[in-house]
């Protein structure tokens, strides 16, 4: 009987992340991951080689899609997490509904849920903490074991190779194995050897730098400094040294990481977490479980206080930092809020037990699986994915839009990401350039990438003028266009230059701005609508609160306003465009600023190639296939 | 040690045939949106809907046949250049994305691929140096090699899983399996 119902959980579980997984790749960085580990490349810092090579042998299974398989990997990894989870609960109380009650209690939170249907590295991340977890239990549960620290060791190599919270594991680990005194010391020092070789899955990355046809986020791995600058993170503007200085600095920042943490958990299990927490580490003292404390009070301290340190260490995170870290990085604090239900559920049963209540031997139990069910219905409209084609449909209607051999500079991950995709991987519209443009004000960083537009140099030779660099020639035959998010061009000088919103992107004109153009934008704006309407239903029905979704869908929102607008001018309801300067249609501008010296600067370097003094360009062009 | 490997591919089996289902019920939910946009004459809209049957593909299912069955027979049909070029890069670009070890649509994607290639050829192709530069965009591809991409991963999970089970059991064959596992993933890494 329990085995049924163990078995009926799980796949009611896994029915549930499967019907609600994205139907081709997920928003956010899911294009980037789909195409790296399709072309067996290297996805952003710090590259992923665990991951890609995970999702790659998914993409081999002979249906649906290929991001769509990579998916089934995030589901087959929370799932296997969540059984991790019945192991560590049963291993604690040995009651089969408290662990139960422990999985359920988390597989429907909503983080836990959302990144299990995603493509994202976070649920293999979780699948080696809870491993170690596991092991690092087994080790106070049956004693100092070499074999349980070789194998934490080994996964902890591994992890590494994965994503950078998985290594914070080493803390609450190798302490716990330290306290077995001398014994411990020795297993943790011949266990070094297995860290090494679960850490040479990095080899990877410098294997696969040797190939011709790879996706390459930055750049390729030739070099221990060129591998040292990728795996500290070192282009982004924190890298992950100055996150770790961040994350044990002392401070106001504990205090609000503190009130973050809370208020996350609190979203995630409604204030139930902080009972449970309280009455479990209540019970811990009681067996004189100080081991157990000890490990749980280290792996809450690296995997809720330190890394919210680092990343919600702030008064008042925006929505944006909620969704993007709060979201993505806590599922191993997660996990083990999740394990203290079990413990207080499993022990209150063994009482009632004692107690020979039967009622509630049986009642206890059908409420224990239901309460934590309920916020599934919630979900379906939170975290269901099912229909969910917005990024797919948005980068079709992006490319459709443009003329033959247009140009478009893109801004944000969301939008490059999906181009790199099915443009520069599957091949739609390759007869379209888009250039990533990245400008950090505060740290003087400029970077133009050809991900988009490769082969580049089959790009360069039908379209003479983008070699030319005669911007104004391409401009004037409609051929140039920029993400809305986009506001500084720097080699595109303001008082040449024009932009007006266009489909999901903006147009950019050359000025002084003419009625013929804005006539011929008026004719394309509407005559391409015919590839918006799929952008448009997607945007009405796909069932989720998913930030990057909705920013995607706030561009059709944008389009569905300047049509509007349009249709308005033909009525004479607004006189002409050119006259009324304050519509907010016209209002919109791309803004290009910067001095001259930088405009000039970065033609040069954008033209040839070239790294000019002044213009402090961090990254470089890349010609390179 | 059997019965549990039987119970571990029972339950790959299981999500697989779920996966499967879900992807059965986008496929007759967009077939029969496409159908009905077919008779409201919203062409566009219906090879996208197909487009999505095709996605959720699943073979010995009809289901995906007839979904590129319908784009393919579409795109020649349409007369004004863009729409025909969508109709056939989509054509294509859903057809590459359903591949595996077994190619389903290679036919869809050559017939396409020369098709866009004419299309763009016309619209921009000026002379030889153009000509030559449009084949070249069309006919690049990323992929790694079938099977020494599917080699790359298998081998990664054959060192990994031995190196565990040495730990565990301490038997000298592990060892061995983790060791050829081990070169069989660096070459692999380089033959993919």
């Amino acid at each position: 009987m329990h085995n049924f119902l163990i078995l009926s959980i799980f796949t009611f579980i896994s029915s549930v992340y499967v019907a609600f997984q994205f139907p081709v790749f997920s928003t956010g960085d899911g294009g980037e991951l789909a195409v790296a580990s399709y072309t067996l490349g290297i996805a952003h810092p710090p590259g992923y080689p665990l991951y890609l090579q995970a999702i790659k042998l998914f993409s081999y299974i002979p249906i649906g899609n290929i991001p769509e398989r990579m998916i089934l990997a995030s589901v087959l990894f929370s799932v296997l997490s969540l059984a991790l989870l019945y192991r560590i609960v049963l291993l604690m109380v040995k009651d089969r509904m408290a662990a139960l009650f422990s999985v359920l209690f988390l597989a429907f939170a909503y983080s836990y849920l959302g990144q299990s249907v995603v493509l994202k590295f976070y649920p293999l991340n979780l699948l080696i903490v809870a491993s170690v977890l596991y092991l690092s239990l087994l080790i106070i549960y049956r004693g100092l074991d070499s074999r349980y620290v070789y194998a934490g060791a080994f996964l902890l190599g591994l992890s590494f190779a994965n994503h950078h919270t998985g290594p914070f594991m080493l803390v609450p680990f190798y302490i716990l194995v330290l306290t077995y005194g001398l014994k411990g010391f020795r297993h943790s020092l011949l266990s070094i050897p297995f860290l090494i070789l679960g850490f040479s899955a990095h080899l990877y990355l410098f294997i696969r730098s040797m190939k011709e046809n790879v996706f390459v986020f930055t750049d390729k791995i030739k070099s221990l400094s060129d591998f040292v600058f990728l795996f500290f993170r070192r282009g982004y503007e924190a890298s992950s040294l100055g996150a770790v200085k961040v994350g044990i600095a002392p401070g106001e920042g504990f205090i609000y990481a503190l009130k973050n943490l809370a208020i996350l958990l609190e979203k995630n299990f409604t204030w139930a977490w902080l009972v449970f927490l309280i009455l479990g580490f209540g019970l811990l003292l009681r067996w004189k479980s100080y081991r157990v404390i000890l490990l749980f009070i280290t792996y809450i301290f690296m995997y809720g206080i330190f890394l919210a340190n680092i990343t919600l260490g702030k008064p008042q995170p925006t929505f944006k930092d909620w969704y993007v870290i709060g979201h993505q990085y806590y599922l191993p604090l997660f996990l083990i809020v999740a394990v203290f239900p079990g413990l207080v559920l499993g022990t209150l049963y063994h009482k009632l037990r004692e107690l020979n209540t039967q009622m509630l031997q049986y009642v206890l139990p059908f409420i224990a699986i239901i309460f934590p069910v309920v916020p599934l219905m919630e979900r379906v409209y939170q975290q269901n994915f099912s229909k969910n084609y917005v990024p797919y449909s948005h980068v079709k209607a992006t490319l459709m839009g443009m003329p033959y051999t247009g140009l478009y500079f893109a801004q944000g991950d969301n939008v490059n990401f999906q181009i790199w995709y099915l443009r520069t991987t599957f091949g739609f519209r390759r007869d379209v350039c888009s250039i990533e443009y990245i400008y950090q004000k505060n740290a003087k960083r400029i970077g133009i990438y050809f991900r988009g537009c490769k082969p580049v140099k089959a790009y360069k030779d039908i379209e003479e003028n983008f070699v030319k660099g005669n911007f104004t020639a391409m401009a004037k035959e409609d051929k140039l266009y920029v993400t809305f998010t986009i506001d500084e061009i720097l080699f595109l000088q303001k008082d040449r230059f024009e932009t007006m919103p266009y489909l999901l992107y903006s147009k950019i004109f050359p000025k002084p701005l003419q009625t013929k153009n804005l006539e011929n934008w008026k004719v394309n704006q509407v005559y391409n609508q015919k590839y918006m309407s799929l952008p448009e239903e997607d945007c009405t029905y796909h069932n989720s609160d998913d930030f990057y979704t909705l920013e995607l869908c706030n561009f059709v929102a944008y389009n569905y306003r300047i049509l509007a607008d349009i249709y308005a001018s033909y009525r004479g309801l607004m006189s002409t465009y050119t006259e009324d300067k304050s519509s907010p249609l016209l209002n919109y501008s791309g803004a290009q600023i910067g001095n001259l010296k930088v405009q000039e600067a970065l033609k040069k370097f954008f033209l040839v190639g070239l790294l000019n003094d002044r213009a402090k360009a961090f990254y470089y062009p890349k010609y390179d296939d | 040690m059997i019965k549990k490997l039987l119970i571990y591919i029972g339950l790959l089996v299981g999500l697989l045939f779920l996966f499967a289902l879900k992807n059965f019920m986008l496929q007759t939910h967009y077939i029969q949106k496409a159908k009905d946009a077919i008779q409201k004459r919203e062409y566009i809209k219906a090879i996208d809907y197909y487009e999505r049957v095709v996605l959720a593909y699943l073979p010995l299912v009809g289901y995906s046949d007839e979904a590129i069955g319908a784009i393919r027979d579409m795109c020649p049909k349409l007369s004004i250049p863009d729409e025909k070029l969508y109709c056939y890069e989509t054509l294509r670009v859903a057809a590459r994305q359903v591949e595996s070890f077994y190619k389903p649509y290679q036919k869809e994607v050559e017939l396409a691929t020369r098709e866009i290639i004419e299309i763009k050829s016309r619209e921009f192709g000026k002379n030889s140096k153009t000509l030559k530069a449009i084949k070249t965009q069309e006919t690049h591809t990323w992929n790694t090699h079938t099977l020494w991409g599917f080699m790359v991963p298998l081998s990664l999970l054959t060192w990994v899983g031995s190196t565990l089970a040495w730990i565990w059991r301490r038997e000298k064959k592990f060892i061995l399996v983790s060791v050829a596992g081990y070169a069989l993933w660096l070459v692999s890494l380089y033959l993919a």
